[in-house]
């Protein structure tokens, strides 16, 4: 009883040690993650706009982010309402949708320089990476990444947000507008148009 | 010198009934578009609990409105100040054009001086009045800027901003006419940065309007290609404008109250709630 009192303090010191090193775990390889695949995107925006570059960006974007929690969490609390056939229609036009969204909107850091600045974590398996995009111009943005770690220790982004704009709420807010007024059928004829036209406008 | 000083507050006289008048309009012109809003053009509240939690999310009460004054507001852009905008930035070399941008960010330095002050922020206040001083004169007017007189650029401030660093709700969103998207409590803020902004009652009306035109043009020329992009991708773009512009305010104001730098990452941002 005495041996166990004196290696209490002890086993408590051990276990706030490992959590500790544990949480430096999460940030340090979060940020390791986006630095080597924020560089990888910078190289593939340097490319000349066409078929190449959109290819090389779609492999990097399923990669890089986790694209089933995106396409889940942009429903917000519609998430569930849809059938089946609706969910898989959903699903394969938000694919396809977000793919020449995410590669127009982050088109405007092509030429720029990328490093990562700080990380920290957030909640129990997350971490936001804090990163400085600079351009030849003069001009720099400040992008965060939220980046999760899975159980098999890979990670993946599911937000990201430049100058404090959070991508993920934006289309959140803007998918629920439109199965507000036209519902998920709706959402899902206007993902497919704006897709075909963004193809369209590349070709 | 008697002359002078009595035909200068006359000038000043002048110019601020001329103001009051403007801003008694504005203010007539708003209450009848509230009035129009509120008694025609209130959105209905859905009846599933998902379309509520996004009604009540959205704080958009007069949406159909402002979508109205949404649409006026692009035409405009569209016809009027994009072609400007994209002559200016075609036409006039970078350095002129920053120095344009440079001149209008310091005239609107009062404003930011005595809101930092209201909320507070002594550090940005200071930052800010050596930052108008050394900006208006050795950077005649802000035209120049003065290299390594600062580490960073002074936080813009507004009175929207100190009444939320007070504890003020931003209330129901609004579309502003040529403005663009507000709230209630901007609004208001809005109208008392023109009324406590010294340049108000020194400028002449035309001059005025000259400084507003060409800071609609400046912004419009320096946000141009993004701006036509989110509206080319997005599948509701006001409900885009609607939520950026929201994001946009809340990370300003977590600045103001000093809860987010460049050392700090709030979680807010990515919070979904």
């Amino acid at each position: 009883m005495q041996i166990s009192r004196l290696r209490l303090p002890f086993v408590a010191l051990v276990v706030v040690l490992a959590s500790a090193v544990a949480w430096a775990g999460i940030e340090d390889d979060a940020s390791v993650f986006v630095d080597e695949h924020g560089g990888e995107l910078i190289e593939i925006l340097d490319l000349p706009q066409g078929t190449e570059r959109r290819d090389h960006f779609q492999t990097w974007l399923a990669d890089t982010f986790n694209l089933d929690a995106l396409a889940n969490l942009a429903l917000g609390p519609y998430l569930g309402t849809a059938t089946d056939e609706q969910m898989a229609a959903y699903e394969d036009a938000f694919a396809r949708y977000i793919v020449v969204t995410y590669e127009a909107r982050l088109d405007t850091f092509s030429g720029y320089d990328f490093s990562v600045m700080r990380s920290r974590p957030m909640g129990d398996n997350d971490a936001i990476v804090r990163t400085n995009i600079a351009g030849p111009d003069g001009n720099s943005y400040v992008v965060d990444f939220r980046v999760e770690l899975y159980e098999d220790g890979s990670f993946q982004v599911i937000d990201v947000a430049v100058e404090g704009l959070s991508m993920l709420k934006t289309q959140r807010d803007e998918f629920s507008a439109v199965i507000q007024r036209d519902g998920i059928d709706g959402l899902i004829t206007s993902l497919n148009e704006r897709t075909a036209l963004a193809e369209s406008a590349s070709n | 010198m008697a002359e002078i000083v009595a035909s200068q507050s006359v000038k000043w006289n002048n110019a601020l009934i001329l103001h009051v008048k403007i801003m008694s309009r504005l203010a007539r012109c708003g209450a009848s578009l509230l009035l129009v809003a509120l008694v025609s053009a209130c959105a209905t509240a859905p009846q599933d609990s998902a379309g509520q939690e996004i009604h009540a999310a959205k704080n958009d009460p007069f949406e159909p409105t402002n979508r109205y004054v949404f649409d006026v507001n692009l035409a405009i852009m569209d016809m009027a100040i994009n072609p400007i905008a994209t002559i200016y930035r075609e036409g006039v070399p970078e350095p002129y054009r920053n120095g344009v941008r440079n001149f209008l960010d310091n005239l609107q330095m009062p404003v930011t001086i005595i809101n930092s002050a209201l909320q507070g922020d002594w550090d940005n206040t200071a930052e800010a009045s050596m930052s108008f001083f050394i900006n208006t004169t050795a950077g005649l007017g802000g035209i120049f800027d003065i290299p390594g007189s600062f580490d960073e650029e002074p936080r813009k401030a507004d009175f929207g901003e100190t009444l939320a660093v007070w504890g003020v709700n931003d209330g129901p969103y609004v579309m502003l006419p040529l403005v663009g998207p507000s709230s209630a409590r901007d609004t208001v803020g809005l109208g008392v940065d023109i009324l406590t902004d010294p340049l108000t009652y020194l400028l002449s009306p035309i001059w005025s309007y000259a400084r507003t035109g060409t800071g609609a043009v400046q912004a419009t020329s320096d946000s141009q290609s993004q701006v036509s992009e989110l509206r080319r991708s997005s599948v509701d773009f006001y409900a885009s404008v609607r939520s950026l512009y929201r994001q946009n305010r809340e990370a300003e104001i977590r600045a103001a109250e000093g809860s987010e730098d460049d050392d700090f990452m709030s979680d807010d941002v990515f919070s979904l709630e």
